[in-house]
């Protein structure tokens, strides 16, 4: 088998006096997709945040291989230039920067990284038309300034735009489904399926189960303060759709 | 010629020597003191002695000390030599037709409808009629201060048949043999339907230091259309006053942008006066300023008869130990219902050492009216540079992304496509010389 990709152990983190994150071990391998459930306030989006680099959080204690580097002391644009990416739950906009020119930016510095030379003008345009038809995005999207303006689920959907520009090892995609409408949830999760490949792992943040049935993941993990506190096949999410969190959250009284 | 002045002047103070020079400068004129400007300049004068040159104890040049800057000494300037100007002139001309204004004289005029003040005003002029009449010394030193030494600017008179091209007012301080000071006096007449373009550029020749009092007067007549573009993009010993007093007849537009980011010493002084009814102007002003940079804008918009509107908004980007100033008058005169005035200021402040001081001062006397301003002052935001950092943007990329966006807003305003090209320009490069520092 393959080195993981990512491997969190022990992970605490907290904002001023407030430990958030208690405890997470989780371990992905290339290619896999695990998905993570939880109620509302337990620390998925914390979780997320800190993988990516976010300096509200500080980490108190544990580590995080990513590839098997350190990826606890990387600036969150080296951690993205090493393939770590976020779809946020909450997309930024940013009036006066177009999504075209970011993302040729952000490409650009990711291929540098990667010792590759910037795309021209052609390239790019191409790549863009290509990959928003995978999302079904309208290039009219492009000229327009990063999120601003879009609905919600027009946010959802650029964040996976993005996720097919950039082309990262391991993607977490933060409530990337709420939002959605039907066909829009069907439409992100086609585009997940289709940039699916065995060196590219998902960590699929999530309330419903539904999304997991476009999805389908290797792994579900419940995670409740701070901690995963169970883990299972896809099944997990429809018993869980099917009895709530109460009878998991036993689990962590258990264990605490 | 100069050298009588120059030995005596060390130990005066900036009035003593700036009435010295006063002194000098009408004895050059050799008997040509007659006539409208003559009259002018007496007043000038007069009411300069009365007023003297503002201190920071001045409300209005609180942030601004005029003094630290006439400490350079700087020399009314009294040669011309005009073969300074032509590579200038090659710089602009793309823009437009370059008209080179050198230590405050008219090289040459050069397109129809363009004249030189000088020799306009010496009859009895119709094209000069108006001037002194929109700006006017009484209670302006600035004003006051270059009508003393009113002799040279640029006379533009345009209607309907006047070519369209963008008239490039392009002052040029000569300082290779000393510090200098301009006085350039310009008036521009749109008549009625007319629509005009007037860009004002400044460029210091010489390693002095070259201080411009450059006033404009200004008429836009009924239904006209009237463009300003103030470009400041110059070196740190281009220093200028400026005072751009313009006033609207009935239905007329003005929209003005200014841009300075490149300058040392900068003081602005628009005004628009809204006087005919369905009157319409547009102030933008963008501030970048680095090192010991001064910007101060000091505008206003004057709504003096009812329906008139008004849109203002100014930007500032401000690094090192640099300093913005705005203060945004807006005059809502008694009978001047139905005025719909806006007025926002942002700012960014990039370090502890830069500061901004902004002040938006409304002062309404009539009811039925729509008045609002913001006022920002800001970092920029933390949530937009996590953002792009975690897209793998650097630090510095993602300040010069989100810095120029913040920039553009104001040069987008720009409509000729070769001017906003080369602040664009400009800008981008000051952000990038950022980013490898
Ligand atoms: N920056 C912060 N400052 C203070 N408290 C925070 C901060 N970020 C998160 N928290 C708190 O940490 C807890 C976990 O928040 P988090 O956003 O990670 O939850 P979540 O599992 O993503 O919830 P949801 O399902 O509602 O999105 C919450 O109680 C939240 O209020
Ligand atoms: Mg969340």
């Amino acid at each position: 088998m393959k080195a993981p990709i990512l491997e969190i152990r022990n992970l605490h983190a907290r904002v001023g006096d407030n430990e958030i994150l208690r405890g997470v071990d989780l371990v992905v391998y290339p290619g896999e997709v695990h998905a993570i459930m939880g109620p509302n306030g337990s620390g998925k989006s914390t979780l997320a945040a800190v993988l990516a680099g976010r300096e509200d959080y500080e980490v108190t204690d544990g580590e995080v291989l990513f590839d098997g580097k350190n990826l606890l002391e990387l600036d969150p644009e080296e951690r993205a230039r090493e393939g770590l990416f976020l779809a946020f739950q909450y997309p930024v906009e940013i009036p006066g920067v177009s999504t075209a020119t970011f993302l040729k930016t952000a490409l650009n510095e990711l291929r540098k990284h990667r010792g590759l030379q910037p795309l021209d003008a052609m390239e790019f345009m191409n790549l863009m038309q290509q990959r928003a038809a995978l999302v079904k995005i309208d290039p009219a999207f492009f000229t327009r300034s990063v999120n601003e303006g879009f609905s919600g689920g027009e946010k959802k959907r650029n964040e996976i735009f993005q996720l097919a520009m950039l082309e990262p090892r391991l993607a977490i995609l933060d409530e990337t489904d709420s939002g959605l409408d039907i066909d829009a949830l069907r439409i992100v999760a086609d585009g997940v399926n289709a940039l699916r490949s065995p060196d590219r792992s998902f960590l699929v943040i999530t309330h419903y189960q539904r999304l997991l049935n476009y999805i389908v993941p290797d792994v579900v993990h419940v995670l409740y303060r701070g901690r995963i506190i169970k883990s299972g096949t896809k099944d997990l999410a429809l018993e869980l759709e099917a009895k709530g969190y109460d009878w998991v959250k036993e689990f962590a009284e258990v264990t605490a | 010629m100069m050298t009588t002045l120059e030995q005596t002047s060390s130990n005066l103070s900036p009035l003593e020597r700036i009435y010295a020079e006063h002194r000098y400068f009408i004895e050059s004129l050799n008997g040509h003191n007659q006539g409208k400007l003559s009259h002018l300049r007496l007043r000038g004068i007069e009411e300069l002695q009365r007023l003297g040159i503002p201190t920071v104890r001045h409300e209005e040049w609180k942030y601004t000390n005029l003094y630290s800057l006439l400490a350079k000494q700087f020399a009314h300037a009294r040669w011309v030599d005009e073969s300074v100007a032509s590579h200038i002139v090659s710089q602009f001309s793309q823009w437009g037709t370059v008209v080179p204004v050198v230590n405050g004289r008219l090289v040459a005029s050069t397109a129809p409808g363009i004249f030189s003040l000088k020799e306009v005003a010496s009859s009895d002029n119709q094209l000069v009629q108006r001037l002194g009449t929109i700006a006017v010394s009484e209670g302006n030193a600035i004003v006051a201060w270059n009508t003393a030494f009113l002799e040279d600017g640029v006379v533009v008179r345009i209607d309907q048949h006047s070519p369209k091209d963008p008239i490039i007012i392009t002052s040029v301080l000569d300082t290779r043999q000393g510090n200098v000071m301009a006085h350039e006096r310009h008036l521009v007449e749109v008549a009625p339907g007319g629509s005009a373009t007037v860009v004002f550029v400044q460029r210091t020749v010489g390693d002095g230091e070259a201080l411009l009092n450059q006033v404009l007067e200004c008429w836009v007549g009924e239904n006209a259309q009237m463009l300003i573009l103030i470009v400041q993009d110059g070196t740190a010993n281009s220093h200028a006053i400026t005072t751009h007093e313009i006033e609207l007849a009935s239905n007329a537009r003005l929209q003005m942008v200014t841009v300075s980011i490149g300058g040392g010493f900068i003081r602005n002084m628009p005004a628009a006066r809204l006087v005919g009814e369905g009157a319409h102007a547009e102030l933008y002003g963008l501030t970048i300023a680095d090192g010991t940079m001064l910007v101060d804008h000091h505008t206003v918009v004057d709504h003096r008869v009812p329906s008139c509107t008004s849109n203002e908004l100014y930007k500032a980007i401000l690094d090192g130990r640099s300093m913005g100033v705005f203060n945004g008058k807006i005059f809502v005169r008694p009978n001047a219902q139905r005025t719909n005035a806006y007025q926002a200021n942002r700012s960014i402040v990039r370090s502890p050492r830069a500061t901004i001081n902004a002040k938006p001062q409304l002062e309404i006397f009539a009811n039925d009216v729509r008045c609002t301003h913001g006022c920002t002052v800001g970092r920029l935001d933390k949530e937009a540079m996590f953002y792009l950092r975690s897209r793998g943007l650097s630090p510095a990329e993602a300040e010069a992304l989100l810095l120029t966006a913040f920039a553009e807003e104001i040069t987008a305003q720009i409509p000729i496509e070769s001017i906003r090209a080369h602040v664009n320009a400009t800008i981008e490069h000051l952000f990038h010389a950022d980013e490898l520092a």
